[in-house]
């Protein structure tokens, strides 16, 4: 049996009728199928007859033996639809789903927040806090590489090799960490290969893509980053 | 406290132990020969920042990584990084 708003909103009136008047035999005079949301209920009293499979308790862990039960509490419900028994709380099916898909929406931006800022205090760490100062002030860390070649790294996972003293790209480099990681984690990757060593350095860029200057809204990004 | 970061998708997942503890030890090293099996780069971090200090290097051609476990360092572990 599939979740559905009006089959629920059906099944818990009948269950609140039948609750009510504390007769378990009515629910099967309706004859409709009965879902629970409950996680447990050790106080179950099993009386009259609903017909086997009228029903669904997606999950109670602790389902009664028989066809038909009360659960405890529900004829002092006082207008609750939904009695979890056992102390549990009384929740809406469809509201129930509506939270968690909230809780979980929430979940994944505020896990997503938290690691931009782990990344951010990694990358602020390994290039010191001058240089993030720099790098906040200018939208892009600027390092010269182990060879003496002068970086441009952008937000994102852009990084601008610059040409000789000048302020001005010779030509961009793409190389970067798999998506979904923060890009602070990137730029600290692009950092700690091209500074370390010329070893590392030729690895970084034998790997990124190269491309003409100004292929990427570089601008933008910046703008964005900031 | 010596640990070995990896960049992943919460940010890094960092794993620290007691230099003075072999088991925890011998835990970060298994940890850190696991990454390097999977192709990770390491490079030690500076305490106050700044350039990080290469531990590892590449073997030419083969793009094999040799390097060392150093039970006391600050350790960031990254997979290459891929074209773009």
């Amino acid at each position: 049996m599939s979740w559905d708003d009006e089959l629920v909103l059906t099944s818990i009136r009948r269950f609140r009728i039948i609750a009510a008047t504390s007769t378990i035999g009515g629910v099967a005079a309706y004859g409709g199928p009965v879902q629970y949301a409950f996680t447990s209920c050790n106080t179950a009293t099993i009386t009259g007859t609903i017909a086997a499979g009228s029903i669904t308790n997606v999950l109670w862990t602790n389902y009664p033996s028989g066809t038909g039960f009360v659960p405890s509490g529900i004829t002092s419900g006082g207008g609750c639809y939904y009695n979890g028994g056992g102390g549990q709380p009384r929740f809406d099916p469809a509201q129930v789903e509506a939270l968690r898909k909230d809780f979980k929406s929430v979940r994944e931006s505020w896990k997503r927040k938290r690691a931009e800022v782990r990344a951010k205090r990694l990358f602020r760490r390994v290039v010191g806090d001058i240089a993030y100062v720099k790098f906040q002030q200018r939208g892009y860390h600027e390092i010269t590489g182990a060879s003496g070649a002068r970086y441009r790294l952008e937000p994102g996972r852009w990084v601008q090799v610059m040409k000789g003293c000048a302020d001005q790209v010779d030509y961009e480099l793409c190389a970067h960490l798999e998506i979904g990681i923060p890009w602070f984690d990137t730029l600290v990757v692009q950092h700690l290969m091209l500074t370390s060593g010329k070893e590392s350095e030729e690895k970084f860029l034998g790997i990124a893509n190269k491309h003409q200057a100004g292929y990427y809204p570089l601008e933008e990004l910046r703008h964005r980053a900031a | 406290m010596p640990s070995i970061a990896t960049p992943d998708t919460t940010g890094d997942v960092k794993l620290t132990w007691d230099p003075e503890n072999p088991e925890e030890v011998k835990h970060a090293k298994d940890h850190f020969d696991k990454l390097k099996k999977q192709g990770h780069v390491f490079f030690r971090l500076a305490p106050d920042g700044g350039k990080g200090k290469k531990i590892a290097t590449f073997e030419d051609g083969k793009g094999e990584l040799i390097c060392e476990f150093d039970p006391k360092a600050d350790v960031l572990a990254t997979p290459l990084p891929r074209g773009g």
